[in-house]
């Protein structure tokens, strides 16, 4: 099914619906199709052919029709937020920008400004369609940066980006119609929420940046279900309580990319009954579990039926239920590595499995707990720790917004514990140490720091090997001493 | 891989309602615990992988047990109505919630009071079995056509997973809810149920005659009541005479046949709702659609899960605008008649199904149906489609439904006949007058008034019964 077709039927069946909504900019249907055919002629005018490699740094409504008239002339793409780097080994041989972006060819930028609008205005729709020559076809990329902060690229061939469509994303799991992503459409997640509602003939629902905006849009449409990474959902909390929004229509929030904390929990409780499912899973193979979350925030999550998932030790050996180990998983159709780049596909790609770097057990009813990542685990002269036992009581002291916990060696070669706290005025480092040296009894932390944001990736997750570059100078001179 | 997939949302989602037949609610919890206890009972029984298992229940009863039926590697098969399936499909079981006489007594379950505390006190089935192998056939259903004579389709897991992972294949509108009034023993009931299971949304279905169905709409935010065009002409009535209110936008759909004008004019004029037409088969489940509105040509829409081709009788494609036998495919169709080559080669060729139908599509892909290859009468050389003529004499005052069929003179010369349901504004002289100006091609030579004109359970009109019960 090509989504140029799926798109030409809804445009005659229900022309007059919404496709798509961002903030206050919304289309139908018809626009789509008629848009994203008229882009279509004008790339191919602008002689864009099938081989070529186009990156996209649009907002998601752009950025969506640009992407349907790319598959329609076989075009491979992929997209990334403005402002980010280009990477090296995937050089693309055109950018639809809405601005020229430094260092790169300027004769080989479509600017996506009101010159660019008027023109695709004036362009015919394109006739023919041909779409990619087969179903191996590169047809496009998305990138996944991990932990680690070194992007890498996955490649979906015209026969995988179709099976996009197919199998749950996350919004969906809570059950409602109508739903708001907060990941962008360049995203695996938010390709997937845009293809399916393409393919359901819903309207897709995007934001170009959490901001006054976003509370409109919940109140003029029937979002029932928000879904995000815990730092988006955090964002949205806050624009919230600033413009003192109610959100009476929304039933779910959902939240991936990593774990909430009870704090974001208790706030999400605030504005009613609103049911809050924590979803695990990976950009590399998608959804593998999920759980609702209810007096605690950490619950047994329930495995998709499409996963297959085992708990192993570190010579790939099945370990019995309840015991902690290496979490690898795998689909029916699972990838099978990153683009150029042997040496990560090596590491994460094993005998069949993806190995997301994750630890954790399963119980006796099958149900999955993470407990941790396997590289991020704190030696403290031969006390293994994750950090999330240390993060967890922190994120529960009141006045704490958000923390990060790391080891770094002493002057002596020994480790010791550091954490990097974002806070609020109303509390000070001395006493949330104080509140938490109690429940950690041997384990101490060394040192604890302030800093204005911990560092994440674009699903939320700690990027924790930039934590050492934020000890500040007196903390530094105190591990040093 | 159903029973994995009910687990799942009975985890997530227990209280979440999964299944709706009318009045009656089951929840996830209660649909996969319900299913596992039945499955045991049936194990009890005798019931075994393997084994084929009739069921002749009704909606709410019916889908739990075809599940426990699934988790014993069995497989289910819906019969329409109460006839007992044909003797080339032996069933090794008959469940049942009436006593059927014509069954031996030691293979039929009756689904009775005794039963239902069986099912209460049984433990749940703990490992269903799985179907490691993806292209045995799991579920059976029956299709009549309108040869009258009954074929029998296997789905397989392959093709059932298709059914349920694509977005969008039975319904043509997408993420809507809906109202299906089929009975559970039609195919797209089973699939239906299924699909919407494996999303982890709710099946809604409704098997009565009365306007109950029409609360239902507000109750659970409805969308669209399908059905075949008999079913839904009964059940508009019936709101019509209840004075129920329907909100604007609402959607029927109509399936299985053409529906009459005076049908989609009666749904026009009494709510503010919306009419489609989906054309299909059985065998292929819906591939086109069409909104039966002032800007409707006749014209569907080919839905893009599947294709459309015009052929010649060589198989070859004709030109846009031409007209030819239609043939179609799409990745979970039935692929041929359980144990009937001879209509398996004459309807399955080359990968495609070839349901019968004549038509045309337009430069733009649009699909027009122009009749049946086999209701094409032949008369003396002047070739007319009976389906035209029904649709012309089913907007003539007066005529509630017509049949057009051939009758045969004395001398064996075909004759052009029309079947008539009427009311009293019906006047036949005006009734032939106006005939001969919209259709000078053939003269009417013969009415009969009937009180129904013979359908199948699709709605499609059983030409052949028409003839012999004239000549009768």
């Amino acid at each position: 099914m090509e989504i140029s077709r799926i798109l030409q039927y809804w445009a005659d069946i229900k022309p007059d619906s919404l496709a798509m909504v961002e903030d206050e900019h919304e289309i139908t249907f018809a626009q789509l199709n008629s848009n994203s055919r008229r882009i279509a002629n004008l790339l191919q005018i602008n002689s864009f052919k099938s081989g070529d490699l186009v990156c996209t740094m649009l907002p998601s409504i752009i950025d969506w029709q640009v992407t349907i008239a790319l598959q329609m002339l076989g075009i491979t793409s992929f997209s990334k937020p403005l402002g980010t780097e280009l990477p090296a080994d995937l050089m693309p041989d055109w950018i639809i920008s809405t601005e020229v972006i430094p260092n790169f060819p300027e004769d080989q930028t479509i600017v996506a400004d009101d010159n660019f609008a008027k023109a695709v205005n004036q362009t015919r729709e394109i006739e023919s369609t041909p779409g990619f020559a087969s179903q191996e076809s590169p047809a496009r990329y998305f990138y996944t940066s991990g932990t680690s902060g070194a992007p890498k690229y996955l490649l979906a061939s015209a026969g995988r980006l179709k099976e996009k469509g197919k199998g749950r994303s996350a919004s969906e799991l809570a059950g409602s119609r109508e739903f708001l992503s907060l990941m962008k459409f360049g995203s695996s997640q938010g390709y997937r929420a845009a293809v399916r509602a393409l393919m359901e003939s819903r309207p897709v629902f995007f934001t170009n940046g959490v901001d006054f905006r976003l509370p409109k849009m919940l109140l003029k449409y029937p979002i029932q279900t928000i879904s995000g990474s815990p730092i988006q959902i955090s964002s949205l909390l806050d624009i919230l309580d600033q413009t003192e929004t109610k959100i009476p229509g929304v039933k779910a929030i959902v939240m991936s990319g990593s774990r909430p904390s009870k704090v974001q929990i208790d706030r999400i409780r605030k504005f009613g009954n609103i049911k809050v499912f924590n979803v695990y899973g990976s950009t590399e193979l998608g959804f593998v579990s999920v759980h609702e979350i209810k007096e605690r925030v950490e619950a047994p999550g329930v495995l998709s039926p499409n996963v297959k998932l085992e708990i192993v030790d570190i010579e790939g050996k099945s370990l019995p239920r309840d015991q902690v180990g290496i979490v690898r998983y795998k689909k029916i159709d699972s990838r099978s590595g990153y683009v150029n780049d042997a040496k990560a596909t090596a590491e994460f790609f094993k005998d069949g499995f993806f190995y997301p770097g994750d630890l954790g057990f399963l119980d006796s009813k099958g149900g999955l707990t993470i407990t941790g990542r396997s590289n991020e685990v704190i030696n403290l002269g031969g006390v293994k720790i994750n950090p999330s036992e240390i993060e967890d009581p922190i994120l529960a002291v009141e006045g704490v917004i958000d923390c990060a916990a790391f080891g770094a060696q002493d002057p002596n070669g020994v480790n010791r514990l550091l954490v990097a706290v974002v806070k609020r005025d109303t509390t000070d480092l001395e006493s949330i140490d104080k509140q938490t040296r109690e429940i950690f009894k041997k384990i101490a932390v060394s040192y604890f720091f302030e800093v204005k944001e911990i560092p994440r990736n674009e699903n939320g997750k700690i990027v924790r090997a930039q934590l050492p570059k934020l000890i500040p100078e007196i903390t530094k001179a105190k591990i040093n001493d | 891989m159903i029973s994995e997939q009910l687990k799942f949302w009975s985890e997530l989602r227990p209280s979440q309602v999964a299944f709706v037949d009318g009045k009656r609610e089951i929840t996830f919890a209660e649909l996969d615990s319900h299913s596992r206890k039945i499955a045991t009972v049936l194990q009890q029984r005798g019931v075994k992988s393997g084994d084929l298992v009739c069921t002749v229940l009704p909606a709410y009863l019916d889908w739990p047990t075809c599940l426990a039926i699934y988790m014993l590697g069995a497989v289910s098969m819906a019969i329409l109505s109460s006839d007992i399936p044909d003797d080339e499909m032996k069933a090794d079981w008959l469940i049942t919630s009436r006593s059927n006489p014509t069954i031996d007594s030691t293979r039929t379950i009756e689904v009775d009071q005794q039963f239902a505390e069986l099912v209460n006190t049984a433990p749940e089935l703990l490992e269903p079995v799985e179907f490691i192998d993806q292209s045995k056939i799991v579920r059976i259903n029956s299709t009549s056509g309108t040869s009258g004579k009954k074929k029998f389709i296997g789905f397989n897991t392959k093709q059932l997973l298709e059914i349920v992972e694509a977005p969008f294949s039975g319904d043509f509108i997408g993420n809507s809810k809906f109202i299906s009034t089929m009975g559970f023993g039609a195919s797209q009931s089973y699939n239906g149920a299924l699909r919407e299971l494996v999303r982890g949304q709710t099946y809604f279905t409704f098997t009565g005659n009365d306007s109950s169905w029409v609360p239902m709409i507000s109750k659970y935010d409805i969308d669209i009541l399908y059905g075949s065009p008999s079913k839904i002409s009964a059940l508009v009535d019936s709101a019509i005479t209840s004075g129920a209110k329907i909100g604007e936008g609402f959607i029927f759909l109509l399936g299985g046949s053409t529906p009459t004008k005076n049908l989609v004019k009666k749904i026009q004029t009494n709510f503010a709702c919306k009419v489609f037409n989906g054309y299909g088969s059985t065998e292929t489940g819906f591939i086109a659609y069409s909104e039966l509105d002032e800007s409707d040509d006749g014209g569907l829409y080919v839905h893009p899960y599947g294709t459309i081709e015009i052929v010649n009788e060589n198989d070859e494609a004709l030109q846009a605008g031409e007209i030819g036998i239609l043939r179609t495919k799409n990745a979970r169709m039935a692929e041929f008649y359980i144990n009937d080559e001879v209509a398996t080669s004459k309807f399955f060729r080359d990968g495609f199904f070839y349901p019968g139908d004549m038509g045309y599509l337009d430069p733009k892909g649009k699909f027009f149906l122009t009749g049946r290859a086999n209701e094409v009468l032949n008369l003396g050389g002047v070739k007319i489609s009976l389906e035209q003529v029904d649709d012309l004499a089913s907007t003539e005052p007066g005529v509630q439904d017509a049949a057009a069929f051939g009758l045969d003179d004395e001398s064996g010369i075909p004759k052009l006949a029309i079947a008539l349901v009427v009311d009293h504004e019906f006047n036949e002289e005006s009734f032939l007058t106006s005939m001969k100006l919209k259709f000078p091609r053939a003269k009417i030579e013969k009415i009969f008034r009937l009180n129904a004109i013979p359908r199948n359970a699709n709605g499609k009109i059983l030409r052949q019964d028409l003839n012999q019960n004239v000549i009768n």
